[in-house]
């Protein structure tokens, strides 16, 4: 799947493509389009490429890539955390561990924030380079009440894309929505419209509902069905690190946009690999 | 009973008059579980968790059915005695070891002197019989009476959904079946057959609001069954099935498997949505004026996307009085509509005239805000959230009405169980 972001405006210095560990730079095209990928080969991620191993087709047509950029890039990482009835004491002791773990992880160059929700959405720590704000409000999470999964999400996708780095969401939730407003589908539109990579998790195998599935395949990301509440820690240790090694390229369309949705198609040349990203991107006329 | 009795009879042909009335009726003697029930329907004051009631709760479904069969068995032989102009003496019978006369037992049947000679009716004693396994289910729910655990348990289960999770099975009672049971019996009798329609809407008001849908589907059936074309059975019936079709009910119910290996309910959220719309359309046919009825409506229609005809329903409803809070989510789903209509203008009066309603709930401003996203405007989306996501200093749960849309109580139960209380007491008052 494929992040994609269509820049408006940005102001740097024009390069072809640039390998890991370089300083980054941007097109100042004012139609350049982001796609933040994904590769791996069996389970491992694959490191080192660089513009001429990958294909990016934009609506069908081959594209050329002005910029690769890896890991250099600062993030903008908001947690969403469902705390309704289904949160005992044990996982919310769990879910504090793997917010501060994540929280350790982090550069100076990333903000974080937290976004909690029950029947009631509440953003806890908006979007800051505070992390003892942040992990003040990890330690305030209490479980009650029903489930307002969709309407959160579709909260979490407008705070997580308002962050100055890449947006990196990581949902927790069992879910099962109980008592949101918007529709799964209205919420999945503006989803893939934003250039927020959304990672979701969840405890068990969640059956009867799509919804999380297909909020991260809509948005490049991937959802994790953990075994047991003591695997919490690891998999957002999991999640943060795979984001760090996702490939961002820039282009710049060679046809003229009208407006709509774009379908995109990423590929690297290397066989027997494994591409995840963004499946398409809302253009602006 | 009876074959003996006929038996008799024709024996005792020759027998003078007054003694074959007597020989008879011998035979009819009232059980111990029998005098046992009836003494505590007798002496049970209604709304009261009182001893007994307190006695009463622990029946096992299978001694009620007993007890049903005795009745239908005293009601014949009250019949045949009216037919036959015969005095009706049932055998004295014991209580606690001691032996009442015909004339104590003529008192706990509430029967007087004057029914021998009618054949009397047993139509007093079923509806207090109505009123204490009505208000036996009432003071277990809210604890006013606790039963034994291992007493009262039916062999069937209902289910148990906490948040759209399954969480078990609840236990049933046999107290709602055994009322239905005993009105059965008096429905061919237009004043009773009022005092039964009213104990349906009533106790259906209070089975929703309790959310007690297991209990509620076969006591609508049966409702429909003797009411059909009553408005208010008709739209707790339309409750229900939209009820059934909402997600977190979906989604335990897919999740779930009774004991018996069965899914408790294999019926889709559109088969629930149409059935709810077609309930809902007759109870307004039959009654135009049910304002509720038609948000209702207007909502299912939504459900099954189909906006217009749920806009045209909801505007209409909004024309009429309506509660704050059902007016609030009419707004919100006209809202919803008319965004689907492709009316963003509209849409966004409607989700302004819910905000200012209730200015705390969260469902407008994430309406607005999603909005303005899907028109481009990402500033505008994210400083409506702005305002509605910070933390609230004081924990109100019921600050947005949708939260409790499916909970909310149709037609206040308690009110409208007091009142069918009062017209029973009324009714079993009068000559």
């Amino acid at each position: 799947m494929t992040r994609c972001a269509v820049i408006a405006c940005v102001a740097v210095l024009a390069s072809s493509s640039i390998a890991a560990g370089q300083t980054p730079t941007f097109s100042t095209r004012a139609d350049a389009v982001e796609v933040d990928v994904l590769v791996t080969e069996r389970g491992r991620v694959v490191r080192g490429l660089q513009a001429s191993d990958f294909e990016v087709r934009d609506g069908g047509e081959l594209q050329q890539i002005d910029l690769v950029s890896f890991e250099q890039l600062p993030l903008s990482l908001l947690l969403a955390f469902d705390v309704s009835d289904s949160l005992d004491a044990e996982r919310r002791g769990h879910l504090r561990r793997a917010g501060q773990l994540l929280l350790a992880q982090l550069t100076d160059l990333d903000d974080v924030g937290l976004l909690t929700f029950n029947h009631r959405v509440t953003l806890g720590a908006p979007l800051t380079f505070d992390r003892a704000r942040v992990e003040q409000a990890l330690d305030l999470v209490r479980g009650e009440g029903r489930t307002s999964l969709i309407d959160a999400a579709y909260a979490a996708v407008v705070t997580a894309e308002s962050g100055l780095g890449r947006s990196l969401l990581i949902l927790f939730s069992d879910g099962v929505d109980s008592s949101s407003r918007l529709s799964p589908d209205a919420v999945l539109d503006v989803a893939g419209r934003s250039d927020v990579v959304v990672y979701a998790v969840s405890v068990g195998r969640m059956t009867g509902t799509t919804f999380l599935a297909d909020l991260t395949t809509r948005t490049g990301g991937a959802l994790l069905e953990v075994a047991s509440n003591n695997d919490l820690e690891a998999t957002f240790l999991q999640i943060l690190e795979e984001f760090r090694q996702r490939y961002v390229l820039t282009y710049t369309p060679r046809v003229a946009s009208e407006g709509g949705w774009r379908e995109l198609d990423v590929r690297v040349k290397k066989r027997g690999v494994n591409v995840r990203a963004r499946p398409g991107y809302q253009s602006e006329p | 009973m009876v074959g003996a009795g006929l038996v008799s009879t024709l024996v005792l042909a020759a027998v003078p008059l007054w003694a074959q009335a007597e020989s008879v009726l011998d035979h009819h003697a009232l059980s111990p579980r029998f005098t046992a029930w009836v003494t505590a329907v007798a002496g049970h004051q209604p709304g009261e968790p009182d001893a007994h009631a307190q006695r009463s709760v622990a029946w096992p479904g299978s001694d009620l059915r007993e007890v049903l069969r005795e009745l239908d068995a005293l009601d014949r032989a009250l019949v045949r005695t009216a037919e036959r102009r015969r005095p009706f003496r049932p055998r004295g019978t014991a209580v606690d070891g001691q032996l009442l006369s015909t004339r104590e037992t003529l008192a706990m049947l509430d029967l007087g002197q004057d029914d021998l000679g009618r054949g009397g009716s047993l139509s007093s004693l079923v509806r207090r019989g109505v009123l204490l396994h009505s208000d036996l289910v009432v003071f277990l729910r809210d604890g006013r009476i606790t039963a034994p655990a291992s007493a009262g348990v039916e062999e069937r289960a209902a289910l148990t959904v906490l948040d759209g999770q399954h969480r078990g099975f609840g236990r049933r009672w046999p107290h709602w079946d055994m009322a239905r049971e005993l009105l059965a019996r008096r429905l061919h009798d237009p004043s009773d057959a009022e005092i039964a329609r009213q104990w349906y809407v009533a106790v259906a008001a209070y089975m929703y609001g309790q959310g007690s849908l297991a209990d509620l589907q076969p006591h609508l059936q049966e409702a429909e069954r003797h009411f059909r074309t009553d408005p208010s059975v008709l739209f707790y019936g339309g409750l229900l099935h939209a009820r059934m079709a909402s997600p977190p009910l979906q989604q335990a119910v897919r999740q779930a498997t009774l004991p018996t290996g069965r899914r408790p309910d294999s019926s889709n959220a559109r088969t629930h949505l149409e059935r709810a719309r077609g309930l809902l359309v007759r109870a307004l046919d039959a009654d135009p004026g049910m304002v509720e009825a038609r948000v209702r409506l207007g909502h299912v229609l939504l459900e099954l996307k189909e906006a217009r005809a749920a806009a045209t329903q909801l505007r209409q409803a909004l024309g009429g009085e309506v509660d704050d809070p059902l007016r609030y989510c009419a707004e919100l789903f006209l809202g919803d509509a008319l965004a689907s209509l492709d009316e963003p203008a509209e849409a966004r009066s409607a989700f302004e005239r819910a905000a200012a309603l209730y200015p705390a709930a969260q469902s407008p401003p994430l309406a607005l805000s999603r909005l303005a996203r899907a028109e481009g405007d990402r500033a505008r989306a994210a400083s409506l959230l702005g305002r509605v996501l910070s933390p609230s200093p004081v924990a109100r749960r019921f600050e947005d009405p949708w939260w409790t849309y499916y909970l909310r109580d149709a037609g206040t139960p308690e009110r409208l169980l007091d009142a069918w209380r009062l017209t029973v007491a009324a009714r079993s008052d009068a000559p």
